[in-house]
């Protein structure tokens, strides 16, 4: 292998961006799924401090004296589970317990969702942390009933299964959750009746969770922090029905069910879908802090633009980026300059994922034709990620021109929510938060729009 | 796995494809997607070709799957999720020569929402380079059918049709054999130590497969405080695995430490995922309370593990690769049930599994897969031993004496 090859193999792979930064919180993402501390660029997403959503609610959580229920945001590429560690880590520092859920491995996420399967999911997985941190303590031969024990002698012997087998035991009621949707929507209609008894049983076993953690710190004061990564993948597939179906029901879970999803002692933080805020705004009123903690694109931009004005690049956001790479091989100027690294961070439009899929699309193509073809290696780069995007279709087109041109969602009516978060996650828009909320169309799709 | 394609006869626009692709299954050192969409199999074929070669130079083999009936569709989303077999260093899925058939569409929906639910296991479980290949009608329609996959991809393309004069191209330049053949035969325990030291507290640079080998070696040699401290070093490289606790709790089970096999394999209870998974580990720690001569509990958690696999084989009949872990929960509930004194019982698990193997048939040599009727009848035959039936067993031992001859 050319040393030039070799270089760009180990450039290509310390772009890795499947692995979230866990700060070395170990016992909450294990080392082997984890990348070093060093690799983190500090404030990335929001230039001004002052305004880092990790910091204030991580703050929030420490000043409140009791505990409560906070939502979380951001889109899909932006580093949540990073800053989610990040959040964990301050907290951690405050002298709290934080336990970490997936909840992608509890549930299935393109469903719809109701309470009850909410929090059997979410408390079932913590159940399982807290056995993992303190084995022994619930489940097994000795330990207290886990939550998936305890919902299903419930389900046993409080709910009618007629017509359906319950799991045979707690292990299948928790693969079932997550593998066979026709158990899971006859779970919600046959448990719509006993949502307060399930919601009694889920805050007593937060509180024993609580009591049984202090006592095994020693520390009768301790808070206990509860992160649930992942519910923002919570979205429909299918028909428009069965997607306007899933949309509803994430809006119903967090919107009407607020209450239900706090825990006396146990604080919880869950990760919400980006296309939520777009909703009747007083959503974040319902929880702690009053607001959804968003994590947005990294600022690639000054502030939002005034009407009709193209936003305006930001040389603070962009060396930012080129930071993150810089930290992640020290050799990259042998493969580009810091112009050709700043081209492409503007290209991102802020976006991490896109970022790093430019950055090894040219990798590769510098490894083939060499650096001196760095110029047409980032141009098919920029192109290759362009194309997943195109074709655009008339109607998108004409909304996308709108949210250009306005920096604001330009939702016609809730109904086309589905289709906002459509474009938002296809990264057609991409969403700030420097002094405001506000949105633009990806700089790569600008010229394609006639906005260039 | 199928054969590799026949070499394809190629154009410098083929040639041109497959450099840009190659990086993307050669140099990850974890999950890397590449999404090809096709209308034609002259690219995706030449492609295939080349993914294989290069995994053969490497040697390694390339996991392929390439549905074409509804049924095979429906079975690929578990086969996918679970980890791959050793040596399979890329995983090939081809989704665009299907049927189109009754159902196709909806299947294909279906696994494609399973993957992108899966993200995470691919991420951090599979580990290996995949390259999917979608009907190009799909081009619009993938990032909502599956938006978390798809943000997760490497590299895309749009595959290329031939065109006329493809007659007059060259064939496929021949691909050099590996001279490093897999499995080094070096002691395993040393080979573990070099990479340990070699790892230097990263963990991207450990591979499990050689810790646990390395484990089975020292139990082997009755040295179990090494078996158990090779096990630690794992942990404090690698953290929390299922497989790591199974393979401690079985170290331990056959240490005759109960206690400590119990934990493990509660542990790996926790951290699976899927039937097949929960059932081995539900069965490991019956396995224990049977040793303990707690049969009911035994029982509870046999029963347990024997309605997530009946469930899962009942939602989707296709899936029998879970067929093998069914065959052994029933044939430990048979045991249980024998030293409970229920004879009957016992007898009818086992029956139960013949029944799960395709019985009754019109000879025990038509059932297909004869390992596992080979254990079913043994097991039979040491039951009617046991039971001092020697008519019974006699009957067993003659079925079994039908059966071809064990591979192994």
């Amino acid at each position: 292998m050319s040393e030039l090859r070799s270089k760009a193999k180990a450039f290509y792979n310390h772009l890795d961006f499947d692995k979230p930064i866990t700060f070395g919180l170990d016992q909450l993402v294990a080392a082997k799924d984890a990348q070093p501390e060093g690799l983190y660029v500090e404030a990335i997403h929001g230039v001004d401090p002052s305004l880092d959503p990790v910091v204030e609610l991580a703050d929030q959580i420490d000043f409140s004296l009791s505990a409560g229920a906070y939502l979380f945001t951001g889109n899909r590429g932006t580093g949540k589970t990073t800053e989610l560690m990040r959040l964990a880590k301050l907290l951690d520092g405050y002298g709290c317990e934080v336990f970490y859920v997936d909840l992608s491995r509890y549930l299935m996420l393109t469903q719809r969702v109701e309470v009850t399967d909410f929090l059997i999911s979410v408390l079932g997985a913590l159940s399982e942390k807290v056995n993992q941190r303190f084995p022994g303590t619930l489940g097994g031969e000795v330990g207290k009933p886990t939550f998936f024990e305890r919902t299903w002698s419930f389900l046993k012997s409080g709910v009618e299964f007629e017509g359906l087998s319950l799991p045979a035991g707690p292990a299948g009621l928790r693969a079932a959750l997550v593998h066979t949707p026709s158990f899971k929507a006859e779970l919600q209609k046959r448990t719509r009746s006993h949502v307060q008894v399930l919601v009694d049983e889920a805050r007593g076993f937060a509180l024993e969770v609580v009591e049984l953690v202090r006592a095994r710190r020693g520390d009768p004061d301790r808070k206990v922090v509860m992160i649930v990564d992942s519910v923002e993948r919570l979205r429909g597939n299918g028909t428009p029905k069965e997607v306007r179906a899933v949309f509803h029901s994430a809006e119903q879970l967090f919107a009407s069910n607020a209450e239900l999803l706090r825990f006396v002692g146990l604080s919880a933080v869950y990760t919400v879908p980006p296309y939520l805020q777009a909703l009747a705004g007083g959503l974040g009123s319902l929880y702690a802090g009053g607001r959804i903690y968003a994590l947005p694109s990294v600022h690639v931009y000054e502030g939002r633009p005034a009407e009709g004005q193209p936003p305006v690049s930001s040389a603070e956001g962009v060396g930012k980026l080129v930071e993150i790479v810089d930290r992640r091989y020290k050799w990259r100027a042998e493969f580009f300059t810091e112009a050709q690294l700043r081209r492409l961070a503007e290209r991102s439009g802020g976006d991490l994922r896109d970022y790093f899929r430019m950055l090894r699309l040219a990798i590769t193509g510098i490894a083939r034709r060499g650096t001196d073809h760095a110029h047409a290696v980032l141009e098919a780069a920029e192109d290759a990620v362009r194309r997943d995007m195109l074709p655009i279709a008339d109607d998108d087109r004409a909304w996308l021109a709108k949210i250009e041109h306005s920096h604001r969602p330009c939702l016609p009516s809730l109904d086309q929510l589905p289709e906002f978060a459509r474009l938002q996650q296809g990264k057609y828009v991409l969403q700030y938060r420097n002094g405001d909320d506000w949105y633009a169309v990806h700089p790569l799709l600008r010229e394609e729009l006639g906005l260039a | 796995m199928s054969a590799p394609a026949e070499p394809a006869k190629t154009d410098p626009t083929l040639e041109a494809l497959w450099l840009e692709l190659e990086p993307h299954i050669d140099w990850p050192e974890g999950l890397a997607l590449s999404v090809l969409f096709a209308t034609h199999p002259w690219a995706v074929d030449f492609l295939k070709g080349r993914v294989a070669a290069l995994m053969r130079e490497r040697g390694e083999v390339l996991g392929e799957h390439v549905p074409t009936t509804v049924e095979e569709l429906r079975g690929l989303g578990p086969v996918l999720e679970t980890a791959p077999a050793r040596g399979v260093g890329a995983i090939w899925v081809e989704l665009w020569r299907g049927s189109g058939g009754p159902g196709w569409d909806e299947a294909m929906t279906a696994l494609l929402r399973g993957l992108n639910e899966a993200r995470s296991k691919l991420e951090h479980e599979l580990r290996l380079p995949i390259v999917l290949v979608l009907p190009l009608s799909l081009r619009g329609q993938v990032f909502v059918d599956a938006p978390d996959l798809w943000t997760i991809r490497s590299f895309t393309a749009d595959l290329p049709v031939p065109r006329w004069g493809m007659r007059e191209a060259v064939p496929m330049a021949p691909v050099s054999r590996s001279a490093h053949p897999l499995g080094a035969p070096s002691p395993r325990e040393q080979e573990w130590a070099r990479i340990y030291q070699l790892a230097a507290g990263d963990p991207r640079r450990v591979d499990f497969l050689a810790a646990s080998e390395a484990m089975f070696d020292a139990l082997s040699r009755g040295d179990l405080p090494t078996a158990r401290r090779t096990g630690d070093e794992v942990r404090s490289l690698l953290g929390e695995s299922r497989g790591l606790e199974i393979r401690l709790g079985t170290i331990e089970l056959s240490a005759d430490n109960l206690e400590r096999a119990t934990q493990h394999f509660e542990r790996a209870l926790s951290m699976s995922e899927g039937p097949a998974q929960l059932a081995l580990a539900l069965r490991l720690i019956a396995s224990v309370a049977f040793k303990r001569g707690a049969l009911d509990r035994a029982r509870a958690r046999l029963e347990e593990a024997l309605g997530i696999l009946e469930a899962a084989l009942e939602h989707d009949p296709s899936a029998t690769a879970l067929i093998p872990e069914q065959i052994n929960s029933l044939i430990r509930l048979s045991d249980v049930e024998l030293d409970d004194g229920n004879l009957r019982q016992a007898r009818a698990h086992l029956s139960q599994a013949l029944v799960a193997l395709g019985w009754p048939t019109p000879s025990i040599t038509d059932l297909p897969d004869t390992a596992q009727v080979r254990r079913v009848l043994t097991a039979f035959q040491q039951l009617e031993e046991h039971a001092g039936d020697l008519a019974r067993a006699k009957h067993y031992a003659d079925l079994l004496a039908q059966l071809p001859p064990s591979a192994g």
